[in-house]
């Protein structure tokens, strides 16, 4: 047996902040399909009274708390790779891509099915990876803005058209009117849900290859590695 | 001709308009337009409440009642000149060919329409000239209506007028460049309509798409005559045009979303929906999201003032809104019956092969949980010929 040492891998803000965007990004994912065609709690005639149902607009309600949280958790993810004393990755987070050497490395490894124990990596995220969460900040960026736009359709009065509209009216006439928005938002679900699938795998093949403790650090912060 | 978008009524008062109006307005033509509502079977209370009606629908208070109505019996002053493009003349007929004529149609017969080829008597040779005449006689004074997407393919080829074979495209630009004010009455004319759907093989377009003029766009398959008439009364009474919202659409017009105003909304929030024609919930009537209705997409009036005198509207009868007065309507609402997450996307590069978007997740879903079952099997064969390697080789 040989001896581990703890290693401190995740801060507390890190870790808040996955299971926050996780939980959002479930709720929302799973109001958003009701939303966008209502299939549970539907009022079936003559079986109750219309003001026992309100589940439309209580689920609404839902989607746009967790919208909400889900926006804020961006940002504060944005905050921490730019700005954090101790989290500022933004270079390892999204572009270690760019380490054309290190991206052969762990493309190798990962196609020889050995998702794990990549040799001469020196960031906390690998390349395959940081290009992952590019893509998962992008495509959470474009969620938001198309989720906005349609949060804010009916600010538009008689009075004026609302601010927020006026600043994203390029944007919609750039995606051809209001129902491509709509359905960019419900195909980018998609995004998340295949990002979840695979980063379930990754953790679960990287925790059984190098036996490090990667998946339980998500919740201690800490990570186990051989002295 | 400023038209930028200024909310600022407050600088329209009231003895302003009220000069305009006397400058434009005689008794006898007054005299004249009571006399033909008689003839036609209207009191002169019946237009006083059309009047406070059409005041109301134009968001202007009730202090204008009776300058609205000044403004409606104003004749001759401003000549308008209506163009038919590529279209169906469907804005012209629900306009003009309601089964009693009402006193929206009224007045526009009674506004001077100088040309307008649907209702001319005239034709060939002599229209030719009478337009040409308009246009010299009234330049920039006359109001330009244009019904009818402009096709600009191969130089407009697809769309010549009269007997030299104008195109449709040049006509446009040369009248509209003399009017006082362009407003495009219908779909086609403000964003292309039908002629403008996938693949669109004449190149169709709006007026302002086509030609880069700024103009009014009264949108809608066709938009409801109370649209049309409170957009051309407001540029009458007000002599500019009203306040526009992004697509260039009058904001007391399409300022609101059909969603909002919708009078089956209540089931929407309760989860109370049709689930297919002629169900329980359809005889009750529940909402229609789930049969396709694009109301939550599209902006417009109807749910207020409604279509043929206010008889009844898509909803109202029981059909899903489709959404007719958005752009491209015809190609981003489809399907109609289907809610919208049923739309079909074209694939790139599949030849046209649609897919809805959820077949297209769960496809890639799919693929990504097939690539994981194959990564994860190699790996764990991997993992056990290495060991046995291992022991081997000890």
């Amino acid at each position: 047996m040989s001896e581990y040492k703890k290693v401190y891998e995740w801060t507390v803000a890190i870790r808040l902040l996955h299971w926050i965007t996780f939980i959002a990004i479930a709720v929302l994912t799973f109001t958003g399909f009701y939303i966008a065609s209502p299939f549970w709690f539907v009022h079936i005639p003559g079986t109750k009274e219309a003001y026992n149902t309100f589940s439309m607009a209580n689920i609404r309600l839902i989607h746009f708390i967790s919208a909400y949280i889900f926006i804020f958790a961006i940002i504060l993810r944005f905050y921490l790779a730019f700005f954090s004393r101790v989290d500022a990755d933004w270079k390892e987070f999204m572009f270690r891509w760019f380490n054309i050497k290190e991206m052969i490395s762990t493309l190798k490894n990962y196609l020889t099915f050995k998702p794990y124990g990549i040799k001469g990596l020196k960031s906390k995220y690998n390349p395959v990876q940081s290009l992952a969460y590019l893509a998962f900040m992008l495509v959470s960026v474009l969620q938001i803005l198309t989720g906005i736009i349609l949060y804010t359709m009916n600010d538009n009065s008689i009075r004026s058209v609302s601010i927020v509209q006026k600043i994203f009216f390029p944007m919609i006439t750039s995606f051809g009117g209001y129902a491509n928005i709509r359905i960019t938002h419900h195909i980018l679900t998609w995004f998340f849900i295949i990002f979840f699938i695979a980063h379930i795998y990754m953790v679960i093949a990287h925790e059984s290859g190098e036996k490090n403790g990667s998946s339980a650090s998500m919740f201690s912060g800490y990570k186990y590695e051989k002295k | 001709m400023s038209l930028k978008n200024d909310n600022s009524f407050n600088e329209l008062s009231i003895e302003k308009i009220d000069k305009r109006l006397d400058e434009i307005c005689s008794k006898d033509s007054e005299k004249e337009f009571y006399k033909k509502l008689e003839s036609s079977g209207f009191s002169r209370r019946d237009f006083l409440k059309w009047t406070s009606f059409i005041t109301a629908a134009l968001m202007l208070p009730p202090a204008f009642e009776s300058r609205v109505a000044r403004a409606a019996a104003i004749k001759e002053r401003v000549p308008i000149i209506w163009l038919h493009m590529a279209e169906c003349t469907g804005c012209t007929e629900s306009f003009l060919r309601t089964q009693e004529p009402s006193i929206a149609s009224l007045i526009f017969d009674h506004v001077s329409l100088t040309y307008h080829d649907t209702l001319m008597m005239a034709s060939g040779k002599r229209v030719e000239e009478h337009l040409e005449n308009a246009v010299k006689k009234y330049e920039g004074k006359y109001i330009c209506v244009v019904e009818g997407a402009i096709p600009t393919k191969d130089n407009g080829i697809y769309l010549t007028i009269g007997s030299k074979g104008e195109t449709g495209l040049s006509r446009v630009k040369r009248i509209t460049a003399k009017a006082k004010y362009n407003l495009a009455f219908g779909t086609c004319s403000a964003f292309g309509g039908v002629q403008a759907a996938r693949p669109n093989p004449t190149g169709a377009k709006g007026v302002h798409d086509a030609i880069g003029i700024e103009i009014v766009n009264v949108p809608g398959c066709p938009p409801s005559s109370t649209n049309m008439v409170g957009t051309l009364l407001h540029i009458l009474l007000f002599d500019k045009i009203p306040p526009l919202d992004m697509f260039r659409r009058p904001l007391w017009a399409y300022g609101s979303r059909i969603h909002d105003y919708c009078e089956r909304r209540a089931h929407f929030d309760a989860g109370e929906f049709v689930e297919e024609w002629g169900d329980e919930g359809a005889k009750k009537g529940w909402c229609l999201y789930k049969m396709g209705c694009k109301g939550p997409l599209t902006y417009n009036n109807c749910p207020r003032y409604r279509f043929n005198q206010g008889t009844n509207w898509p909803i109202g009868a029981g059909h899903g809104c489709i959404g007719c007065s958005e752009s491209d309507f015809w190609d981003n609402m489809a399907p109609f019956e289907e809610p919208n997450d049923k739309a079909g996307i074209r694939i790139p590069g599949g030849k046209g092969v649609e897919a809805t978007s959820d077949e297209i997740g769960t496809v890639a879903a799919g693929v990504t949980a097939a690539a994981i079952g194959i990564h994860a099997a190699g790996s764990v064969i991997r993992a056990k010929s290495s060991k046995t390697n291992e022991k081997e080789s000890k």
